[in-house]
């Protein structure tokens, strides 16, 4: 009876409990995700900079940014239970990002989102929410 | 009328109180979020917006704070006339008036349960 009385920010039922989580495919599915964003990243000639941002092996790149959004998108928080609590913006203070890194993070995503056999409304979705955390973590114009 | 300890960090976009709310979810510090982010005056208290009357409050507020089932830390984000809201429930939960609409409910469901409710509604009013 309540429902009506707590309208949601979106009206996509993306971003409610875990709908995210399993639209992209549950755990898997995001590593499927994560891994066509870095293979992205490794060939996209706008991404190099945020590419050199990272080690030279990304395997911890990849499971961290699989386990982040395995919890970020609704599912089972597995980045905190491996290397606890992280404030995205707060993390990535370390680095220089402008709207150029941002757009060239944003860019390997879309990448990699396009690979994925999503419907193409949780891709607009997908998008749309992962710009917010892009642009939470530039830190210069 | 009970009174409310609102602890809330307010923001005026949808798709940033989404993030914030799976950024609290994945272990941020309430207040730390409210003073970067909540747009009402309550963020450099860390979001403490001091003590409200339940009726001086959206009734939004009220419902997701009454229906808050402390599995997490916080609920939301929950749409008001303000903006939408990340809530950290503190103290007793508001106790939810009756509406028009769920006294004809119980009147239909449970006829011996109305005269209870009216009772309920006069105390609720007065």
């Amino acid at each position: 009876m309540n429902s009506e009385n707590t309208p949601t920010p979106s009206k996509s039922a993306y971003g409610q409990e875990d709908n995210s989580f399993l639209a992209a495919g549950e755990f898997e599915g995001i590593k499927r995700l994560v891994d066509a964003f870095y293979d992205a990243m490794e060939t996209l000639p706008e991404a190099r900079t945020v590419r050199e941002m990272h080690s030279a092996d990304l395997t911890e790149s990849r499971d961290k940014l699989t386990r982040f959004l395995t919890g970020w998108l609704g599912g089972p928080k597995l980045f905190s239970e491996k290397y606890g609590p992280i404030r995205i913006p707060v993390a990535h203070r370390h680095l220089e990002i402008g709207p150029a890194e941002r757009d060239a993070w944003l860019a390997c995503m879309q990448v990699a989102v396009n690979k994925q056999d999503y419907p193409q409304e949780f891709r607009n979705y997908l998008m749309a929410q992962l710009y917010v955390p892009a642009e939470r973590s530039r830190n210069k114009d | 009328m009970q009174t409310i300890a609102l602890h809330h960090i307010l923001i005026k976009s949808p798709l940033l109180a989404q993030d914030l709310a799976a950024e609290l979810e994945l272990g941020a510090d309430f207040s730390e979020i409210a003073r970067e982010y909540s747009a009402c005056p309550s963020a450099k208290e860390g979001g403490f917006a001091g003590y409200h009357q339940q009726d001086e409050l959206p009734i939004e507020i009220i419902t997701a704070l009454a229906n808050f089932n402390g599995q997490k830390t916080f609920t939301g984000p929950v749409f008001s006339s303000f903006g939408y809201h990340l809530l950290k429930p503190v103290g007793e939960k508001p106790k939810l008036a009756i509406s028009d609409e769920n006294i004809l409910d119980q009147t239909i469901d449970s006829p011996e349960d109305t005269s209870e409710s009216a009772e309920e509604i006069e105390v609720a009013t007065s």
